[in-house]
C-alpha cells in the first residue's frame, strides 16, 4: 500500500536555521499518528511541509507517492490540512464557511458536516469571530472532513481548548476515522489525548525525528528496570540502555528490548506513554527508528 | 472561486463602485454645466452660469476635487485593494486554509485578480472617459495635455499598474500596513518619474522659433505642450538665458521653445498607457510566480 | 443506543483495549450483557470515549478469540451463546471473602495497598504465563 506520508532525508531552512533536519520516516496507512516534541521542535514545520504550503531545503517528502508541492488536484482534493489556530473567514458565518468547502472541493458531503454540526449545536448563522474556540475547532475540522480526505493533518488542534471541548473535538475526530477509515497525522502537546486516540508515534525534537513506530510495539518494547545500585555493571542482555539514574542505593534503566530475565533484586514497572516521550526527549540522542522498509513504486 | 472572491471582497466592491459613481456623476455634472452655459468662452477656460448648477459645477472645480481624485484613486486603489488581496490572507494566516483546499494556487490567484481588478478598471474606464468628455467642453481649444494622468487610457493603466503593485507588493511583503506604504511611495515615483522625465521624450518634440519675443506660444498653439520655458539666443546664435525682463539689453534675437503639439495627445496617452501596461503585467507575472512557487 | 457505556482510565497502566475487554466481561458478568445482545459499534464506542478505532476493532477481535463475542460482517457484534453466564452470587461473595482475607493478612505484615496490588498483579502474570487461565 502507498504510505500516505513519506518523507526521505527531509530537511528544513528558514535563513541559516535549520527546523528540521535529516527527517525520514515512513507513516503507514490507516493508522492515526501522532506527532509530539518541545516547542520549536519542527512538528508545524514537517505539517507545512507534507500539507505542500512549504518546499523541502533538502530532501523529499511524498504524499500517496506524489509530491505535495505539484499541487495537482487530486492530491490537494485527497489532503485536508486545519493549521494551527484554525483559521477561518472571521467574517464568513458558518453556512459560508461550508459553501466556502463546497466549491472548492470536488468530492464535499455536505449532508454529513451539516448534521455533525447541527448536532453540536452550531448555529449556521453565526459569524466565526462570534463562534468559541471549541466551536471554531469543530467547524474547521468539519471543514476538513467534509471534503472526504484520506490524509487528515492537524496541527495542535487542541492546544487552545478547554477539557470539553478538547474531548468533543476528539471524539468528532474519532467517529469520523471509525466511518472512514482516514490516515490521520495529529501534532500535539498533551500525551494523554495521543494515548488515546494514536497508534502511531512519531517524536519530534530539536528538528530531528527521534522516534517512530507503531504505539503498541514501542510500549511493549520499552521497560523501566529497578534495582539495586550498579554502577557499571552489564545491562541486563538483550536490551539497550537508553537513559540510567542513579540514587545512592537504587538504579533505575530505561531500555529498549526483550527482557528475557530479571536478576534478583530487579523488577519491572509499566512505562507509560507519557514516560517513554519524556524519556526521549530528555535524551536528545536517542532514537528508535523503524528499520527502513522496502518502498512502494507509485503506479 | 468566483462566489468565494465575491464573498470575501463584495464590501470592497460596494464601496469601490460607490466611489467610481460618484465620481462619474460629479464629472456628468460638471461638463453638463459646461455645456449648458455656452459662454463662448476663450479657450482653456471654465465658464459657467450663475445658476444652482453652475454655481456648483464651478465648486466642484474649485476643489480640483475630481481631477485630484481620478489621480490619487489610483494609488489608493492599489493599496488598499490590490495589497491585501494577498497580504491578508498570509497575515491572517487563512493561506494554510485557503491554499489546501481542491483549487490549485494559480486558480485561487487568477480569479481574485480577475473578479477583483476587472470591475474597478472598468469604474477607472468610465471616469476616464467622461473626463475626456468634460475636456472637450473646455473653451474652444480644450487642451487635453493638462489633464493627461485623468483621462482615459492612462487613467485606467494607471490604475492597472497601481493594482498590480499593491498586488505584488502584499504578496512579497506579506504585511498589508508596510506593503500599502511600499505601494503608495513607489506608485508616486514611478508615476512622477514617467511624467516628468519620460513622458516629454516619448516622441521627439518639435521647436518653435520666434523673433517676436512678446509671443504668448500658449496663444499660438492653444492645443500644445510647452515642455520648457523660451531660450533666448542672439543674433549669432549664442544662447543667452531662459528668463527675460528687459530682453538681454536688446540683444536676444529670438527665442526657441520645444512643445509636443495637440494631435499627438492621443498618441502619448497609448505610450504611456502600453508602458504602464507592460509594468503591471510584469508584476501580475512575477506575483504568480511568487505564490506559487515561493511563499509558504 | 449502545447497550453499554465505556469508561477508560489512561492513567491506571492497564492498556486500553485490556480496559475496553475487562468492561465486557464485567458487563456480562454483572448481568448488563446477556448472549444475543449487540456490542456498541466501533464508531459509536469512538465516538463515545474518544478512542482510535483500532483499540476498540482489537478488543473485540481478541473476544472473539475467547469465544465470548462474534462479528457478523454488515450487522455488528454480539454476545455469544458461549459466553459464561453471570456469575453466580454466592460464588461471587465467596471469591470476594477469600480476597479480604488475603488483604488483612497483608495490612498485619505492613504491606501497604499499592504494595499489595503490585505483589497480586505479579502473581497473577506469572500464573497467567504458566498457563493457568
Amino acid at each position: 500500500m502507498i504510505a500516505p506520508i513519506q518523507a526521505t532525508g527531509l530537511g528544513k531552512r528558514f535563513g541559516r536555521t535549520w527546523a528540521l533536519r535529516d527527517c525520514s520516516i515512513r507513516i503507514p496507512p490507516g493508522k492515526i499518528a501522532g506527532l509530539v516534541g518541545p516547542n520549536g521542535a519542527g512538528k508545524s514545520t514537517f505539517l507545512h511541509l507534507v500539507a505542500g504550503l512549504l518546499s523541502p531545503s533538502t530532501g523529499e517528502v511524498t504524499v500517496f507517492g506524489r509530491s505535495p508541492r505539484s499541487h495537482l488536484i487530486q492530491l490537494l482534493d485527497r489532503v485536508a490540512f486545519v493549521a494551527q489556530d484554525t483559521p477561518l473567514y472571521s467574517g464568513f458565518t458558518v453556512a459560508d464557511m461550508l459553501e466556502l468547502g463546497r466549491r472548492l472541493n470536488s468530492r464535499w458531503d455536505q449532508r454529513s458536516v451539516e448534521q455533525r454540526l447541527r448536532d453540536l449545536e452550531i448555529p449556521f448563522d453565526r459569524k466565526i469571530r462570534n463562534l468559541s474556540g471549541g466551536q471554531r475547532s469543530q467547524v474547521a475540522l468539519g471543514l476538513a472532513l467534509g471534503k472526504r480526505p484520506e490524509l487528515l493533518l492537524l496541527d495542535e488542534p487542541v492546544a487552545r481548548l478547554d477539557p470539553l471541548a478538547r474531548r468533543e473535538f476528539m471524539q468528532g475526530l474519532t467517529a469520523s476515522v471509525a466511518e472512514d477509515g482516514i490516515s490521520v497525522l495529529l501534532s500535539s502537546h498533551v500525551v494523554g489525548d495521543i494515548e488515546r486516540v494514536c497508534d502511531y508515534l512519531v517524536i519530534i525534537s530539536q528538528g530531528r525525528v527521534q522516534v517512530a513506530g507503531d504505539i503498541d510495539e514501542l510500549m511493549g518494547n520499552h521497560h523501566l528496570l529497578l534495582g539495586p545500585r550498579t554502577d557499571d555493571g552489564p545491562p541486563p542482555s538483550g536490551v539497550e540502555v537508553i537513559k540510567t539514574s542513579h540514587t545512592e542505593r537504587q538504579t533505575s534503566l530505561w531500555v529498549r528490548g526483550r527482557v528475557a530475565h530479571l536478576d534478583d533484586g530487579w523488577r519491572e514497572q509499566p512505562l507509560s506513554l507519557e514516560e517513554l516521550v519524556i524519556t526521549y526527549l530528555s535524551v536528545p540522542a536517542a532514537a528508535a527508528l523503524p528499520r527502513p522498509e522496502l518502498e512502494e513504486v507509485p503506479a | 472561486m468566483s462566489w468565494v472572491t465575491w464573498r470575501q471582497h463584495r464590501l470592497e466592491g460596494a464601496w469601490s463602485l460607490a466611489i467610481g459613481a460618484a465620481l462619474a456623476a460629479a464629472v456628468i455634472f460638471v461638463a453638463y454645466q459646461l455645456h449648458a452655459a455656452s459662454c463662448g468662452g476663450q479657450a482653456n477656460s471654465y465658464c459657467f452660469s450663475n445658476e444652482l448648477g453652475g454655481t456648483i459645477a464651478q465648486g466642484i472645480v474649485r476643489l480640483n476635487l475630481y481631477q485630484y481624485g481620478l489621480v490619487v484613486l489610483p494609488a489608493l486603489a492599489g493599496a488598499f485593494i490590490g495589497c491585501p488581496l494577498v497580504a491578508r490572507e498570509v497575515e491572517n494566516g487563512t493561506h494554510r486554509l485557503a491554499w489546501t483546499q481542491g483549487v490549485t494556487r494559480l486558480r485561487w490567484l487568477a480569479v481574485k485578480l480577475v473578479l477583483v481588478f476587472v470591475p474597478l478598471l472598468a469604474v477607472a474606464a468610465v471616469a476616464g472617459a467622461l473626463e475626456v468628455v468634460l475636456i472637450n467642453q473646455l473653451g474652444t481649444t480644450p487642451n487635453h495635455w493638462a489633464f493627461f494622468d485623468q483621462q482615459a487610457p492612462v487613467v485606467v493603466a494607471a490604475t492597472l499598474f497601481a493594482l498590480a503593485l499593491g498586488l505584488a507588493a502584499g504578496a512579497v511583503i506579506g504585511k498589508s500596513v508596510p506593503a500599502m506604504a511600499v505601494t503608495l511611495v513607489a506608485f508616486v515615483v514611478v508615476r512622477v518619474g514617467l511624467a516628468e522625465i519620460a513622458r516629454p521624450m516619448y516622441i521627439a518634440p518639435l521647436s518653435y522659433k520666434s523673433v517676436d519675443l512678446n509671443t504668448q506660444t500658449g496663444a499660438v498653439y492653444p492645443s500644445a505642450w510647452w515642455l520648457d520655458d523660451p531660450s533666448y539666443y542672439d543674433n549669432a546664435g549664442h544662447y543667452l538665458g531662459t528668463v527675460t525682463f528687459n530682453g538681454y539689453r536688446g540683444q536676444a534675437a529670438y527665442f526657441v521653445q520645444h512643445f509636443q503639439p495637440g494631435d499627438r495627445f492621443w498618441a502619448f496617452q497609448s505610450i504611456e498607457s502600453a508602458i504602464l501596461t507592460i509594468l503591471a503585467a510584469a508584476l501580475i507575472g512575477f506575483t504568480i510566480y511568487w505564490v506559487t512557487r515561493r511563499l509558504s | 443506543m449502545a447497550l453499554i457505556e465505556f469508561h477508560l482510565d489512561p492513567s491506571s497502566g492497564v492498556s486500553l483495549y485490556v480496559q475496553l475487554m475487562q468492561q465486557v466481561r464485567q458487563s456480562l458478568l454483572f448481568g448488563l450483557l446477556k448472549p444475543g445482545d449487540k456490542l456498541p459499534t466501533v464508531k459509536e464506542v469512538a465516538a463515545q470515549v474518544a478512542v482510535n478505532p483500532n483499540t476498540v476493532l482489537r478488543a473485540y477481535r481478541d473476544l472473539e478469540h475467547e469465544g465470548m463475542v462474534v462479528s457478523r460482517p454488515g450487522l455488528g457484534t454480539f454476545v455469544t451463546a458461549g459466553a459464561p453466564a453471570s456469575i453466580a452470587r454466592d460464588r461471587y461473595r465467596a471469591l470476594r471473602a477469600d480476597l479480604e482475607r488475603c488483604i488483612r493478612k497483608g495490612r498485619a505484615e505492613h504491606l501497604d495497598d499499592s504494595t499489595l496490588a503490585a505483589l497480586f498483579a505479579h502473581v497473577l502474570r506469572e500464573n497467567h504465563q504458566e498457563g493457568v487461565a
